[in-house]
């Protein structure tokens, strides 16, 4: 949870939001970077957009463990703007529509599957329970 | 476009998103009042964010297709705040503490929305000519 319902606009909870923003934005410019750079290198955006995602999770379950206030800058924020479900589904909206079949099974249950280990393991990693 | 430019396109576009996201799973939480329905709530973000996407994505298609850039507007919704608003890293996060239901819809619904936004907006057709099945 972010902040408690019916306390959104408290200052702290504005704080909080500005934590959330500035760790977004920085995510969002640094996953641009990175689909930027498989695209034009491998002509596969697909790839920049799994590469972010499975950086995202390593990210979120290495910080599991860190504190509540850097947890909207970090976890929140910056790995909340590092992945992205919406591109995802665009990538795997397009496979669908030209009819690769096994893209299509990459980016949903495969990406799922790696990067829902790859969570679990930074998180055991970083200290925390799996 | 500048790389400055899109970059603060894309920065901008990610802090809205991400706002929005933060702001509408609190805001969903507090209506339902009940403090489990952060995952429901993440799944109505990404779903939402992803049938938006789709919609942008068409738009943008049919800009470039009538000899458009759309670079401004690729960089500042689509890639910003769209992929701000939606997370993966949350939804698996999400998915790690439970919610098999939570995360077998996300999975499914996302791409179609995705897709339904697409035709929606009317930009792409049911498979582009000349690509093989």
């Amino acid at each position: 949870m972010i902040c408690a319902a019916g306390d959104i606009f408290t200052p702290e909870a504005l704080i909080v939001l500005a934590f959330v923003a500035v760790g977004c934005a920085l995510g969002s410019v640094v996953r641009d970077g990175i689909i930027h750079r498989f695209r034009t290198r491998a002509g596969r955006a697909d790839l920049g957009v799994l590469a972010a995602n499975l950086a995202a999770c390593v990210l979120a379950g290495g910080a599991a463990s860190l504190g509540s206030a850097l947890h909207p800058l970090v976890v929140v924020g910056f790995a909340g703007g590092l992945s992205t479900w919406s591109g995802l589904a665009i990538e795997v909206a397009g496979a669908m529509r030209e009819g690769r079949w096994t893209r299509v099974l990459l980016h949903v249950p495969g990406a799922f599957a790696i990067a829902l280990g790859v969570y679990l393991a930074a998180r055991v990693l970083a200290g925390g329970a799996a | 476009m500048t790389a400055a430019r899109r970059m603060a396109l894309v920065a901008s576009g990610g802090a809205a998103g991400g706002v929005a996201r933060a702001l509408l799973a609190v805001l969903l939480v507090q209506a339902v009042e009940a403090p489990h329905w952060s995952a429901p709530a993440l799944l109505a973000v990404n779903l939402s964010g992803s049938l938006f996407a789709g919609f942008l994505r068409g738009l943008l298609e049919r800009e470039q297709a009538g000899g458009g850039e759309g670079a401004a507007f690729d960089a500042f919704l689509l890639v910003g705040f769209c992929g701000g608003f939606t997370s993966y890293s949350g939804f698996v996060e999400a998915a790690a503490g439970g919610y098999p239901w939570i995360t077998a819809a996300t999975l499914v619904l996302c791409p179609f929305a995705a897709l339904l936004g697409m035709h929606l907006s009317g930009g792409y057709p049911a498979r582009p000519a000349g690509i093989p099945r």
